[in-house]
């Protein structure tokens, strides 16, 4: 998998996580699995189509989605990872992958985004794509946000 | 233009295809409008539709039907659960081809296209699709049973 | 008197935030609807001074809702709210008359300032 094809993402977390209250945005590690086997309790995945086929899955703990849906919600607490919460987190994603496919066309790569799909549950063994999956630690104030990324061209 | 979910044509999709590759005759249930949590049964495959109209489609199923269905799939027991998984993304993935493929016949103008399948294994999986109306039908088979949902957002 | 403003997004979030900002910048949200359908009907009953509208939608979708409103109105001011960025949407909506188009998530002071010109 092209490297060059993740760094899209990765500008746009950076880009819009800031946007929606979230600072000192940090990469962390960079690892490449072929199958995920997440602890993350809450896993939003959103695919792509035309120029670019794939899929991408961001995995983060309750806490941290209840405290990123707390922030931008201005700062209202949040005790349960309830709709309201799935729908601002579902947002967050729709918002940072929609950037990352603004990005990818200006890179002459036409992208189609489905919506967004929230996956909660145990012992969860993921697979996202046939190919290589890059899985990027992204830190935030409000937690570590879990960036896997499999596509192809 | 019909904005419905086109699910009897996935649900045929399914049916033809279960025949084709494992044998089997699938007894469809009644199509039912999809509650806002998807309780997966322990194998989720969720393939993403995207074009004028978006949306997805899950195939769902537990373990020991996915173990059945693979075995068959690939003519051999005694599988892996990494290649249980690949048999049923793959299922999966040949079954919303049918599908999306008669869904672009018959409304020319919408070009849906197919993400690539993602699969989920687990316990207590809960699936939300927070902007997708989604309608369910559960398909009974000797394997036991395969639950399909399917729903898309409006066009882009 | 304050300007009133119809928002139309299928997100409960989006939805929530953006009457939270427009209150507290004084406009009155006399309604809300989640598809594009819903935009429409609304649009009709209410007449809003001003329509904030999500493209991607369940059942119609904000360009096609919004072509419907300037065809009851050619004057409606349609502002797109959406997380598409690409320019091909972009064209699309203005060619269909909206009157601006703001990429998600949008600075608050971006926002009242878009608002604010009408």
């Amino acid at each position: 998998m092209d490297s060059k094809l993740v760094n899209p993402f990765i500008a746009a977390m950076v880009s819009v996580l800031p946007m929606l209250g979230l600072t000192d945005i940090k990469r962390g590690n960079v690892a490449v699995k072929d199958k995920l086997t997440t602890t993350k309790d809450v896993t939003v995945l959103i695919g792509l189509s035309q120029d670019i086929r794939g899929n991408v899955a961001y995995g983060l703990s309750d806490e941290c989605a209840r405290n990123i849906a707390s922030t931008m919600m201005g700062g209202m607490p949040v005790p349960e990872f309830d709709e309201m919460a799935q729908s601002a987190i579902s947002e967050l994603v729709n918002m940072v992958t929609a950037n990352a496919a603004t990005n990818l066309e200006r890179l002459g790569k036409s992208v189609n985004i489905s919506p967004p799909t929230l996956v909660t549950g145990e012992n969860i063994t993921v697979r996202i794509s046939q190919v290589q999956t890059l899985v990027i630690e992204i830190f935030t104030t409000a937690g570590t946000i879990e960036l896997n990324v499999g596509v192809e061209c | 233009m019909s904005e419905g979910n086109y699910i009897e044509l996935w649900v045929n999709a399914l049916l033809k295809n279960i025949q084709t590759m494992a044998e089997m005759e699938g007894n469809p249930g009644q199509t039912v409008a999809q509650p806002t949590i998807f309780v997966s049964r322990g194998l989720a495959v969720i393939i993403g539709i995207t074009g004028a109209r978006s949306g997805r489609i899950i195939l769902d199923i537990n373990m020991e039907t996915a173990r059945q269905l693979s075995e068959v799939f690939n003519g051999e027991t005694g599988l892996e659960e990494d290649n249980i998984i690949d048999s049923m993304a793959e299922f999966a993935n040949i079954v919303s081809g049918h599908g999306i493929t008669q869904v672009n016949n018959l409304q020319t103008n919408l070009a849906l296209m197919l993400t690539p399948p993602s699969v989920f294994r687990g316990n207590k999986i809960n699936i939300t699709s927070p902007k997708i109306n989604a309608e369910v039908v559960e398909i009974d088979t000797p394997a036991g049973s395969v639950k399909i949902s399917v729903g898309f957002e409006g066009g882009s | 008197m304050s300007k009133r403003i119809l928002i139309v997004d299928d997100t409960l979030f989006m939805r929530v935030k953006m009457k939270g900002l427009l209150e507290k910048w004084g406009y009155q949200v006399v309604g809300e609807g989640a598809n594009g359908r819903e935009a429409v009907e609304k649009f009709k009953e209410l007449r809003p001074d001003i329509v904030l509208m999500d493209i991607t939608m369940p059942e119609m979708d904000g360009i096609a809702a919004l072509k419907e409103i300037k065809a009851l109105d050619a004057k409606a001011t349609v502002i797109m709210v959406s997380a598409l960025g690409q320019e091909s949407f972009v064209m699309d909506a203005i060619r269909s008359g909206a009157r601006n188009y703001l990429v998600k998530p949008m600075q608050d002071d971006k926002f009242q300032e878009v608002l604010a010109r009408i």
